[in-house]
This record gives structure tokens, sequence and C-alpha cells, in this order.
């Protein structure tokens, strides 16, 4: 069923969709024919290099550019059509944590709460317990972890359908992200709530994600669960007596390491058949393991930059 | 929105409250170094567009602080009309400005007016309006600017400056700078949207900004054309031969008006035969005095002060007496300069101690123009007297003209022109004080005087000689420049000595050029109604001239060119079916600045990579 208007009928399954979107700065493409579904409910995490075209992706989806080809769709809405009552079902947190410096906490909370009906004051107050948060301080005085804390639980209270969050840990030290992460996994949202979460950290994305989409220089490359993920990537060490094989030779080939004289392959999509490949090739042992999601997704991301680099490893 | 503008107002209190003192501290200094009731029409310009400036500044800064970077994602993302998150900005900015630069301004001349320390006229409170108005222009040309985040948006400022180059329209002006604030508002609010990347497309943007776009960039290309052809022409007459020898069987207007004053009388007198050869000789022998239009405009009761008033204040040295004129009292009050004391109230006919004992006969009926020590209203000249404190009536004309300017006196010649005669006077009449004086020879002007550019006169053995020449130097001409001579017998016979028709702007480029660049603005600012309070103006409408058949070819080629440079535009713009068609048809009278305008509100297409498209699904 395609996404039809903005009055909510026809309302698709997914809640984000994009159609052959592609976005172009001048000779740069940011986002290249993108193709996404997401559907309700969950923590969606995106994770891409730098310029992979995840912040382009949320300037898309909120409306705030307009895409050079292709369409998107948020809510079931048109994002270059969405109202001020669609924008009151997205909380948008940014990586800056943008907040009016000049006012005062409880000011700030007066003035978020006069606009949004379904403002829940327990959430809020559940989000901020979670930081040290005085309501007399001046925003600008914030440190950085208090604002990221003022903003998650501003964007919490207003219950909306969909929350994206675009690197929101960056630069929170370790106390601050704890309690930002358990912010968001453990405070009470609306059921229907999508999370979509943007973030270089994968322990972090181990740890909401239930859903993992991967961007490449504005390309999908991959929307599954993090576990399905993981379990298309292996990790391999073989060791070769002679002159190890070029890396066109191994089947899945993604990433390769010379580590004290032995090679640690990192392949996708192969099962362990892979080992007579490697014996074929001249292996005199070869032995597969497990890979975590963070090994799996830069040995993932890495395969285009590295591949020169391993080559000339085994020279 | 309430709750925005609340925010709003906490960010800029402290820049509110230190542009106040900033603005007080500014009006002090005004006051004691005299400057603040100013006659100096640029200096008055200058404070304006300072105030103007500050508009602009705090606009450019206030939107810029709200649309960086992740700040309008922030802003916008909420349930409210993004016009309305810009409203609470835009009525708090009004708060502001009433605060920063009306309140202070008030207090001022409130101070002014209580304390009688200068004469504050009920103008003077009317001013607030304009100084507010013009301040909010500004500003929001400058939210204009920075929504649409394109350069060519600065061309727009012609738009702001509209209300300051029409001061002269007098009380229109007030009615015009509302226009033009609401004209911008109305921009401003269609121009405000969720992506500030893309140009808007609704109707009221269109045609609002397009028609802006176009007033702009007519003055401007009209402007450039004539200012150039201007200083070519001058340059070229300034070093030119006739100038400096004098070619003194000159047709051309313009070397005329470069002349000396004789030997423009001595052109005058030329004709094929040579029948006025003697008459030269004696011309040669005599002194030539030049008289000239001085008035082009009557001031109004309750003038903007910022219009240039020609200075309403005498100052009577013998006494220590300094006349200011008070629009509010249509008389003069007398200040002693040394005990700051006032001395009393001088009307046309008496001088009072005491305001309740003058009636309406007593005061003047119309702003009057000073000229040295004269007092020149429509239709009467008076000239002041230090020993009596008092005004006499030097002449009267008729209740159906009005002066030009007052009593000239150049050696023998006592002259006065109007807006139909010319009167000269006998000397001896002045001298002997037989006031108020009659004239000697009256001559009805022979052509219009707004085409009179200036009269020369030589006193020869038994008679004047007289010379009247028409045309003008601007490009609004009339273009029927002559040169007129006349002698006046001793018996106050006036007989016509000689006519010539003078060439002016002889090419039809510079003559037709505005209607080449766009017949539709053209015509549709020629006949722009006026508004009553243009009465200001003793200068009639420009009249239209027919245009010649050559003009009209080129005018017609031009157009189809119009026509088909706008439909190639459209070629690589965002502009199909209707939009493309209506701009095409348009600008064949809409002329050059359709065609720009098309082209600053139709960027180019971005050619896509090939890469970007049509590659189908990417997933893994």
């Amino acid at each position: 069923m395609g996404i039809q208007t903005n009055t909510g009928e026809n309302m698709s399954k997914y809640i984000i969709e994009t159609q052959n979107l592609s976005m172009q700065f001048g000779s740069k493409l940011a986002l290249n024919n993108l193709n996404l579904k997401i559907e309700a409910g969950g923590i969606h995490s995106i994770v891409g290099s730098n310029g992979a075209g995840k912040s382009t992706l949320f300037k898309l989806l909120l409306g705030v550019i307009t895409p050079s080809v292709g369409e998107s769709f948020i809510l079931g809405n048109n994002s270059q059509k969405l109202g001020p009552k669609d924008r009151g079902n997205i909380g948008f947190v940014n990586e800056e944590h943008t907040l009016p410096d000049w006012m005062q906490v409880a000011k700030l909370i007066d003035m978020e709460k006069s606009f949004y009906a379904n403002w829940n004051d327990a959430i809020y107050k559940q989000v901020i317990g979670n930081f040290n948060v005085s309501h007399d301080q001046k925003i600008s005085e914030l440190s950085r972890g208090e604002r990221a804390g003022v903003n998650l639980a501003c964007a919490l209270a207003k219950r909306p359908q969909v929350l994206i969050l675009d690197e929101p840990t960056l630069g929170l030290d370790v106390v601050a992200k704890q309690a930002f992460l358990e912010s968001l996994l453990f405070t009470e949202k609306n059921d229907d709530c999508t999370v979509i979460y943007c973030s270089h950290q994968m322990d972090e994305i181990e740890r909401v994600a239930d859903q993992l989409i991967v961007m490449e220089q504005g390309e999908l490359v991959n929307s599954s669960t993090p576990e399905v993920f993981c379990q298309r990537i292996h990790y391999w060490v073989v060791d070769f007596p002679g002159k190890s094989p070029h890396s066109d030779q191994i089947p899945g080939f993604l990433q390769q390491r010379n580590i004290e004289g032995e090679i640690h392959y990192m392949v996708i999509d192969q099962d362990l058949s892979l080992k007579d490949v490697f014996i074929k090739l001249g292996a005199s042992s070869a032995f597969q393991s497990e890979v975590s999601l963070q090994q799996a997704v830069n040995g993932f991301l890495s395969r285009n930059h590295h591949k020169p680099e391993a080559e000339n490893q085994n020279v | 929105m309430f709750k925005l503008m609340v925010s709003e107002w906490l960010r800029i209190k402290k820049t509110v409250i230190i542009t106040v003192l900033l603005h007080l501290f500014v009006l002090a200094f005004l006051i004691q170094f005299g400057l603040f009731i100013s006659y100096e029409i640029g200096f008055k310009i200058v404070m304006v567009l300072l105030y103007g400036s500050c508009g602009y500044l705090f606009g450019i800064t206030q939107l810029k602080k709200y649309t960086q970077g992740s700040q309008w994602t922030y802003f916008i993302n909420r349930p409210i009309n993004v016009k309305k998150v810009y409203l609470a900005l835009f009525f708090t900015t009004v708060l502001a400005i009433i605060i920063a630069i009306v309140v202070p301004y008030l207090i001022v001349i409130l101070i002014l007016d209580f304390w009688k320390i200068e004469i504050i006229d009920w103008r003077y409170y009317q001013q607030l309006s304009y100084l507010f108005g013009m301040t909010l222009s500004f500003y929001l040309l400058a939210c204009f600017t920075v929504l649409m985040n394109r350069k060519s948006v600065h061309l727009l400022i012609m738009v702001t400056l509209l209300p300051l180059i029409s001061l002269n329209v007098g009380g229109s002006v007030y009615w015009l700078l509302l226009v033009v604030v609401m004209y911008l508002f109305l921009m401003v609010i269609s121009a405000v949207k969720v992506n500030l990347n893309e140009m808007p497309k609704g109707l009221l943007f269109q045609l609002t900004t397009a028609t802006a776009y176009q007033y702009a960039l007519y003055f401007i290309l009209v402007s450039l054309f004539f200012v150039s052809n201007q200083i070519v022409s001058d340059i070229k007459y300034r070093t030119s031969e006739s100038s400096k020898v004098g070619l003194l069987e000159s047709l051309s207007f313009k070397e005329l008006t470069y002349m000396k004053y004789q030997d423009a009388l001595v052109s005058s007198l030329h004709t094929k035969d040579g029948r006025y050869s003697e008459l030269i000789e004696e011309v040669k022998l005599s002194d030539t005095t030049r008289i000239r239009k001085r008035v082009w405009f009557h001031p109004i009761t309750q003038q903007l002060p910022f219009i240039d008033e020609n200075k309403t204040v005498i100052f009577d040295a013998d006494n220590n007496i300094n006349w200011q004129f008070s629009h509010d009292l249509m008389m003069f009050i007398g200040k002693d300069v040394i005990k700051k004391t006032t001395i009393g109230y001088l009307g046309p006919n008496q001088l009072f101690t005491q305001l309740k004992n003058v009636t309406q006969e007593d005061v003047f009926k119309t702003v009057p123009w000073v000229e040295n020590d004269q007092i020149v209203v429509k239709n009467k000249v008076y000239q002041y007297q230090s020993n009596l404190k008092s005004f006499r009536l030097l002449f009267s004309t008729n209740a159906d003209e009005y002066l030009l300017n007052g009593l000239q006196h150049n050696g023998s010649v006592k002259a006065i022109i109007t807006t139909k005669t010319l009167y000269l006077f006998d000397s001896i009449n002045y001298d002997n004080e037989e006031l108020p004086l009659q004239a000697q020879v009256i001559m009805p002007l022979p052509d219009d005087y707004n085409n009179l550019w200036d009269i020369q006169i030589t006193e020869v053995i038994d008679r004047f000689i007289l010379t009247l020449l028409y045309g003008k130097s601007s490009r609004h001409d009339v273009y029927d420049a002559k040169h007129l001579s006349y002698e006046i017998t001793l018996a106050s016979k006036i007989n016509q000595l000689n006519q010539r028709d003078l060439t002016q702007n002889p090419t039809l480029l510079i003559k037709d050029l505005d209607y080449m660049i766009s017949p539709a603005w053209k015509l549709g600012l020629e006949y722009f109604p006026t508004h009553p309070a243009r009465d200001r103006y003793l200068d009639q409408r420009p009249q239209t001239r027919s245009l010649s058949n050559t003009t009209k070819i080129i005018l017609i080629i031009l157009a189809l060119l119009y026509f088909i440079i706008t439909l190639f535009l459209t070629k690589n713009r965002e502009a199909n079916g209707l939009k493309k068609w209506s701009w095409a048809i348009f600008n064949t009278v809409l002329g050059l600045p359709g065609v720009f305008s098309f082209m600053l509100l139709n960027p180019k297409k971005t050619k896509l990579l090939n890469q970007g498209i049509n590659r189908g699904d990417n997933n893994v």
C-alpha cells in the first residue's frame, strides 16, 4: 500500500519511507537513490561513516531541504508538506542539543508545554531526574550533558510518534551518556513511538537498537536487526605458508589484516564451506570466529576504504 | 505564539536597553551641539539612514540567529505554523523599535517642548511615525534578505529608500511609507517557510517580489543609462571649444547652459541675415544679468521636518533676535539669543507680544519661504525690517499665480518671476521705499514655466534686451527647447526680436530610453495617481510625448526580443506551462526589468549527476 496524502488517509505501515530519494549539493551526491522503509515502533539505528548522508536524510525527512529527486514520507505525510500538527508528532534532538541559550530551564519548559497538548510532566520529571539540572539555571550555563538531558526530557515529554536522535551522545562524558541512554531506554514512551537513533558509537547501538540501518555514500547498504547483520559477517584466521591469495579470490571478502604471520579475513554471507576454499588456495589452517556488532559494522564499512591497503600487506 | 514572543524578548532585552541609552546619549549630543533642529537636509537624511541601518542590522542578526544551522530546525519543528513563529519575532521587534527608537525620541521632544528649549511643532511628533516606519521597513528588508539568502535581494533597498527619496511629496510621504511597510511585510510573510533553500512558489510571493524587483531594476537601469549619458555629455560640453571661446551660433540647449550669460544673450540675437549685429555690439559693451527660478516647491503646513525648508529662520543681528517659523502658530517666534527669552510673535502684519491678541487674520496663511531678508509666500513677498521688528510687503501678485522667487536685485534690474509672469521694477521706486512695488513691465511668460531654464537681461542705451531660455537638463524634458529674445522700450513696450529652436538630447536612444527599457513601468509610473498632498510641487505632471514611428518600431522589435529571451531562459529553469507563457507575454511590456526579475525569481535547475538517477534498490 502506498502513501497517499498528508491527511493521514491510507497511511502506510511504514513510519518513514523514502522513494528513489537523491540529494545533490553542487557536485556532491549526499543521498543516492535511497529507498528506505522503517516500520512503526522500536529503536532503529542508522549508522554510517561521515558523509554517508544521515544528517541530510533527517533534514529531508523534516522538510528543511528539498530533494533533488524522489520523495520522502514521515508519519505517512510527504516531508515537503508537513503541517504544524504533523510536526507536533515529530521529536528531534540533534548533536548540538540546540536550545534557546538565553532562557532559564523553567521558562523553556513553560514555553514548550504551551505548544504541546500531550505534554507529559511525569515523563519530563522522570528524565530530568537522571540529570543534575536545576530549573533556575540558565540554559547557557548548563553543561553539555545537562543540555542533552533537558533536550531529551523535552523531546520525550512531548510524546511524539517519531523521535529522531541525531548523534545525541556526541561529546558527552561517560556518566551523562549512561544517563541519556537509560532515560531513552527506560522511560515510558508512547507504545507506538518510533525512535530513529543515529550514532557512531557502536556500543550504544548494540545496546539500544532493534533495527540496524547502514548507510554508505548516500546509499542504503543494510536494513536488518543487529543480530541478523552480525550473523552475516564472519571472521576467519587463516595461515598461508606461502603467498596469500588475492582478495578477489576470497568469496564475500570485506577486509583482511596480517597479524603475526596469519591472515585475518572478514567476510560476508559465507558459511563454513569457505574453509575448503582457503585450503584450496593453499592455507594450512583456517578457523572461523564470531564478530561483535562494532567489528561487523567497521569491517563492513571499511571494505572499500581498506582494500588497497590490505592488498599491499600481502605483497 | 505569545510564549515565543516572551522568549524573543528575553533574548533581546539587554540589546534594547543598551540601544535606549545609546540613543538618548546621541540625541543629547545633537541637542548640545544645536544639531537636533538642523536645517541641513543632508544631515537629516543621514540620521534617517542611521535609524534605518539600526533596523537593518537588527533584522540581519535576529534572522541569522534563528536560521543558522540547527536553530531553524529547532524552532520550526513544533506544532505551530512557521509564519506564526516569524510573527512572534516580528511583533517583538515592533515592540523593541518602539522602546528603543520612538520612546527616547519622544522623551527628548517632550522635554524640548515643555521647557521651550526649541520650537517643537506638531510635525516633530508626527516625525516619530516616520522614523518608526523607516526603521521597520529596513528591518523587514533585512528579514527578507536572510529568508531569501540571495545577493540580488539587496537591489530591493530601492523600495525602502522610496519614502526617503520621495520626501518632497509632502504629507503623502506617510502614506507612501505605510504602503512600503505593508508591502515589505507581505513580501516577508510570503517568503517565510520551513525550507529556506527553496524559492517560495506562492502567487503572493511571486507578485509582490516580482513587482519590487522590477521597480528596483527599472529605477536602477534608467538612472544608470541617464547618469552615464549626463556625465559623458557634461564632459563633452565642458571641454568643447564652444564653451571656451563662445560658439555663439550654437543651437544646442546644452551648450547654451554652459555659456556665459552675456554670450547666451548674444547667441539669442543671431540671425542668418545678421540684422541684430549692431545690437549685439551694444550688448557686448553692457553688463548682463541672469534671473532664475529659486522656489521649486512651496513648503506645506506641518511638513516633515526632514524636508528641505530653506531655513525658515531669520536672524536679526542688530537686535540679536532669532525669528523661527512655527507651523503650529503659522507665525515667526522671536527669541533673544542672549537672554534666551521670547520677544514676541511676528505675523505678516505686525508683532505681537501676547498670543492671546492674535487672530486668524494675523497669521501666515501658508508656510513662508525665506530668501535672505525676504519672506516669500505663494502670492506675496515681504521684507523684514530690524528697526521695527516687523515685515513690510514688497509686492503681491494675482491670486492665480505663484511666486518662483523673491525680488531679484541685479544692478538696475529688479525682477520677480511667477508661474505666469515676469515682473520688472524700477529701482528708484524700491530705493525710495514706494511700497508695495508697482511693476514697470509686466511680461506674460511666453511658454510653460516648468520648462523655463533662465532669463538674461541687459540694459543698453535706450532699452532692455531680454532673453528667455527654455528647456531642461533633466531626462523628463518636454523637448521643445528654444531661445526667445525681446526688447523692452522705455515706454515699457515689449517687442519680440528673435526665436531660435534649439536641439536637445537628439538621439532616440536617450530620448525614449525609459520606454525601451520598460514601456509598462514608464507609463505606469507616469500615470500613477497623485496624492492630494502633492500640492507641495509647483511642477505640473510631465506631459507625455507622442512617440515617433521609429521609436514605435524599435519598441515592437524589443517586445519580441524580450518575449524570445524569456522563452529561451525558461529552458533550464523551473517554469513550465502557464508560468512560462505568462512570464514571456508579460515581459513583452515589462521589458528588461521583467526579464531580469524572471531570472532572479526562477533560478537555474541543478544539473543532476548521472549516478543519482534510476539505479534501483541498493539494499544489500
